[in-house]
């Protein structure tokens, strides 16, 4: 099962900043969608809203087509891991924490969690507070995919993770989405490691919508081109240039368009080299823009 | 999951009764190790119940602080768990009767032990002070005493826990308003010690036992509604590790 999620013209005003302004998302469900931002972007206002730890200042956030905030029936299905994680009583043990998870989840798997624990190598004989945060981040881990609920959510959760682990949290995320196909929003500073598994992309900057699109299709409106400055801006007339880099007579420079084929077969017959540009690229060139424009 | 019943305390009950026991015999080896170095030490016999005053003394205060605990530290894991923030109200309302009726118990046992230990030792074991109860035999006295001040004492402690997460300028009032409540009910029930003596210079009621229980109940529900109504929109914050 899986959830549909809408965020229809939602404002969250703290005292002092706009964490999100008018924001209005729709997503299906049923995909890994990777929500990426710079820091203070929003990311983890816009998914704090959907874990119902807060209210939004104005808007609606819609699961399901249902209002999210302090429903009894969604809330349960809904769980968001972020980066502390403040799902764990770090007074008690890894059987308190695993106890009071099945408790709550009304999809809870023990085995899977149990498997989990042994893949991860949590200790189950000491509290969690003198856990390191690698070991931590492993068991909000265990604890958001053994919940299985329809819409989970994991917040920059894998912070203090030696590579191997984030290896096996990231193989585990699609094996298991693959056996219970659901809603999962990742949100994430380590693009090109876990880029592959989103089907979908967001992007957002200054509290607004950047960017969504799926990941291939989002990949593919973009190119660098790199060859000679004067082919390169000729070829590239009327388009906006991101991360333009300039040696000489030699100039490189991304494209994001809706023309990109027939931009890269020109490129190619100017002369230029054309080359794909990774999500991790795509992003840094989309939310620099400012800084870009000046360096032009 | 069925929405329409009030969810069960039975785990935090289990969590904080357990703690509440060890607290209490760690409590009671402290209070008979008084005793057996006042019988040694003083010129007079053990005469009275030194657990009658230490128990009434520490368990409202301890249940206040269980209440700033459960809504300062546990509420927000519960929210994160996909609890509403009006089910966790109604499981902290059906948390509150057991939980002071436990402690209240965890009481008992305590000077019932007490009392085979003087018996052994050759004591003599009555109850001193201001209590309700009027021998060492009245348990059910011993038992109201206790179970109709921690409630309200509980009661506010969850208040004052929703009132640090939600709007922390409102203890200025609150704090003063608690007092008063469990002011009144010690007042009400005749006893001394407490915060009846603060109230007792402003106001003086006859005490009454009946009267004491109604308020005790009507405070309690007045204190976790005010709770209830300062945690409606409360915003969970992260919690850095």
């Amino acid at each position: 099962m899986s959830l549909s999620v809408d965020f229809d013209r939602v404002t969250v005003q703290f005292d002092d900043r706009r964490a999100l302004s008018d924001l209005t998302v729709h997503l299906d469900g049923g995909k890994i969608y990777g929500l990426l931002g710079r820091n203070g972007a929003g990311k983890s206002t816009l998914l704090s809203l959907l874990g119902a730890l807060r209210k939004p200042t104005s808007g609606r956030v819609l699961v399901d087509g249902q209002e999210l905030f302090e429903n009894d029936v969604l809330t349960p299905q809904v769980a968001l891991i972020r980066e502390s994680p403040d799902v764990l009583d770090t007074d008690e043990k890894l059987d308190y924490n695993l106890e009071f998870a099945a408790q709550m989840r009304p999809g809870w798997d023990e085995p899977y969690a149990r498997e989990l624990v042994r893949k991860f190598a949590i200790p189950d004989d000491q509290k969690i507070d003198t856990f390191s945060r690698g070991q931590r981040s492993a068991l909000g881990i265990v604890i958001g995919l053994a919940s299985r609920t329809p819409l989970t959510m994991f917040d920059e959760s894998y912070l203090g993770l030696d590579t191997p682990s984030r290896y096996l949290f990231y193989q585990e995320l699609l094996a298991d989405f693959m056996r219970f196909q659901r809603t999962v929003i990742v949100s994430t500073h380590l693009i090109d490691e876990v880029a592959p598994l989103f089907e979908e992309t967001l992007i957002i900057d200054s509290g607004k919508l950047l960017v969504q699109g799926e990941t291939d299709a989002l990949r593919a409106r973009a190119r660098r081109f790199t060859g000679n400055a004067g082919t390169v801006d000729e070829v590239l007339r009327g388009e906006q240039q991101r991360g333009v880099q300039q040696l000489g007579s030699t100039k490189s420079a991304v494209v994001v368009s809706d023309r990109i084929a027939e931009l890269d077969t020109e490129g190619r017959t100017a002369g230029l080299e054309v080359e794909p540009v990774g999500l991790q690229d795509l992003f840094v060139y989309l939310t620099q823009e400012q800084e870009v424009a000046v360096q032009r | 999951m069925n929405v329409s019943t009030w969810p069960s305390p039975k785990l935090m009950l289990r969590d904080h009764l357990a703690f509440a026991a060890m607290t209490a015999g760690g409590l009671f080896a402290v209070i008979i190790a008084i005793a057996v170095v006042y019988d040694i030490r003083s010129s007079d016999d053990v005469d009275q119940s030194f657990w009658a005053e230490a128990v009434t003394g520490v368990a409202p205060p301890y249940a206040l602080g269980i209440g700033v605990y459960l809504m300062v530290v546990t509420f927000p894991r519960y929210v994160l768990y996909g609890e509403t923030r009006k089910r966790f109200f109604q499981r902290i309302v059906r948390f509150s009767i057991p939980f002071s009726l436990g402690m209240a118990l965890l009481g008992l046992a305590g000077w019932l032990l007490e009392s085979v230990i003087y018996r052994i030792a050759g004591w003599e074991h009555t109850i001193g002070g201001s209590h309700l109860a009027r021998s060492t035999r009245d348990a059910p006295h011993f038992v109201l005493e206790l179970f109709i001040t921690i409630l309200p004492w509980f009661a506010f402690g969850a208040l004052f826990g929703a009132i640090y997460l939600g709007r922390q300028s409102l203890l200025i009032a609150a704090i003063p308003l608690g007092v008063l409540g469990v002011g009144l009910v010690s007042m009400l029930l005749g006893l001394d010690e407490g915060p009846g003596g603060f109230v007792r210079s402003v106001f003086e009621p006859e005490p009454s036992t009946a009267i004491a229980v109604l308020l005790s109940l009507v405070i309690t529900i007045a204190a976790l509604w005010c709770m209830r109504i300062v945690t409606r929109d409360v915003a969970i914050q992260s919690q850095k590790a």
